[in-house]
């Protein structure tokens, strides 16, 4: 065998569609690698995915059920419920995945190919994809056991999770460079993902609150977001956000920051 | 061949700047074995990262041609916690090579038996250098860089490992950090000298050797 027949790779700048295949093949590699070290092989691994939204859920059931309620506006308990936490706590993995994704990749980073920017694209792709199935396999078991209806809009349902995984992944951006600033960033933010569940129309609906903190509500992207995708969910429930215009903007922006930022930052995760 | 052009590395420590490379323009051949030679904390490792590209430089291009290894030492990318194969399958995706043939010459090489399945954390430092050696040896690359070879001492093992560099080496170029003199004068033909930020050229080894032993 001499040099000319081995297997050559070119860098990135060489040629664009290779550099892409490279990192494809990277990303799905850092794919696997991670579902490996998050949950082990041995135990019921994967499942866990499913363990906290579930419990988070169960409790809520049972403090709405304790009330005697079994539908909230017009809505089914469960699916109402569910529409409200897992977005709130998939979008807090995303954000939070982005953000340690350094840490878990560093070691990694002496096989050239290998970037920061392809683990967090490894775990948005892991994260967003668990979101989908889990969503999925919960709305599948509701509707055969007779807790909800199936989707209404199944469109814009299907947006609504896109939108939902974007704005995670765009908040984990921005999120990753203020912890590269300032470490700490990271823990406080994972208070204030917690806190979110209370302030971002999960288990109530904007109607129900009084004018006064409907007009401080709007401003939380969150809320846009799951009653957007309640609307798409159940026929008899209509909001009054008009669309994902303000949702779009927050992402793009701090997408942008993020991005760039991260760009500008990168040779200090090499250090 | 690997092009340095006003290559610059240095860290930032407290006080003054830790200065790597000030300014080479150099270039290191890779149709022979290469030795780079200096004292502990010249920065060799740091050379053989910035070759591989795991590291970038502070100012400068490094360019080259052909599949460069990683910097191949005794912790390597390994995973403790992720078992021997879970590590193999991982390298062999991020390469695009087929993960069943580098297993199996995983095995023959480091004959893991069970182990393969265990963590690497549980292995013996043996048993962990001759996974990561037979692991780089299974992705053909055009140049290898080695952070001091990792010994495979024992008999049963030692002539494989030999034989399979001996024949790595005919394929491949080697580039290699050592303090074993031995090992050098045995294996390289040309010596790099880095010292104070200057890397230095030697044709003969010798020369090269007894410029490293005055330092």
């Amino acid at each position: 065998m001499n040099l000319t027949e081995k297997i050559y790779t070119p860098t990135a700048r060489e040629s664009l569609t290779e550099g892409l295949k490279i990192q494809a093949r990277v990303v799905w590699a850092l794919i696997l690698r991670e579902m490996q070290t998050k949950h082990g092989r041995k135990d019921i691994g994967y499942l866990w995915a499913m363990f906290e939204p579930i419990m988070l859920m169960g409790i809520f059931f049972a403090l709405f059920a304790y009330r005697g309620m079994t539908e909230h506006a017009g809505m089914p308990l469960v699916p109402f419920l569910l529409t409200g936490i897992l977005p709130v706590v998939t979008m807090r993995k995303i954000a939070n995945g982005i953000s340690t994704a350094e840490l878990f990749a560093k070691p990694l980073l002496i096989y050239r190919q290998v970037t920061v920017l392809d683990a967090m694209i490894a775990r948005v792709i892991l994260e967003g994809a668990t979101f989908f199935v889990v969503f999925a396999f919960l709305v599948f078991v509701a509707c055969a056991t007779g807790y909800s209806q199936p989707p209404h809009d199944l469109l814009a349902v299907v947006i609504s999770l896109f939108m939902i995984i974007f704005f995670g992944m765009s908040a984990g951006f921005f999120q990753n460079v203020l912890t590269t600033f300032w470490p700490v960033f990271n823990r406080i933010m994972s208070h204030i993902w917690r806190l979110l569940l209370f302030v971002s129309c999960v288990f109530y609906t904007l109607r129900d609150v009084p004018a006064q903190v409907r007009d401080v509500l709007y401003y939380n992207p969150l809320v846009h977001l799951i009653e957007l995708f309640r609307e798409g969910f159940f026929v008899s429930f209509e909001t009054s956000i008009p669309g994902y215009g303000y949702v779009a903007i927050m992402a793009v922006v701090s997408l942008f920051i993020g991005l760039l930022s991260e760009r500008m930052i990168r040779f200090r995760a090499f250090d | 061949m690997i092009q340095f052009q006003n290559v610059t590395k240095m860290y930032r420590t407290t006080g003054h700047p830790n200065i790597i490379l000030d300014d080479v323009t150099e270039t290191i051949p890779t149709d022979r074995n290469v030795a780079i030679m200096g004292r502990n904390g010249a920065g060799k490792s740091t050379l053989l990262r910035l070759v591989a590209k795991s590291e970038r430089p502070t100012g400068g291009r490094i360019m080259s041609r052909g599949r460069i290894s990683w910097p191949m030492s005794f912790a390597g990318g390994i995973h403790t916690h992720l078992s021997a194969i879970d590590n193999i399958r991982f390298v062999s995706r991020i390469y695009g090579q087929n993960w069943r043939r580098v297993v199996d010459f995983v095995e023959d090489m480091a004959e893991l038996g069970t182990y393969l399945h265990m963590p690497i954390g549980t292995f013996s430092s043996g048993m962990r250098a001759r996974t990561n050696l037979a692991l780089s040896l299974a992705i053909n690359f055009d140049v290898y860089l080695v952070d001091e070879i990792p010994t495979v001492n024992d008999a049963r093992f030692k002539k494989k490992y030999d034989d399979a560099i001996a024949q790595a080496r005919s394929n491949a170029a080697f580039v290699m950090v050592s303090h074993n003199l031995q090992t050098i004068r045995e294996s390289c033909d040309l010596v790099f000298v880095l010292n104070k930020g200057k890397l230095v050229r030697f044709d003969s080894v010798e020369e090269g050797l007894e410029v490293y032993k005055n330092l």
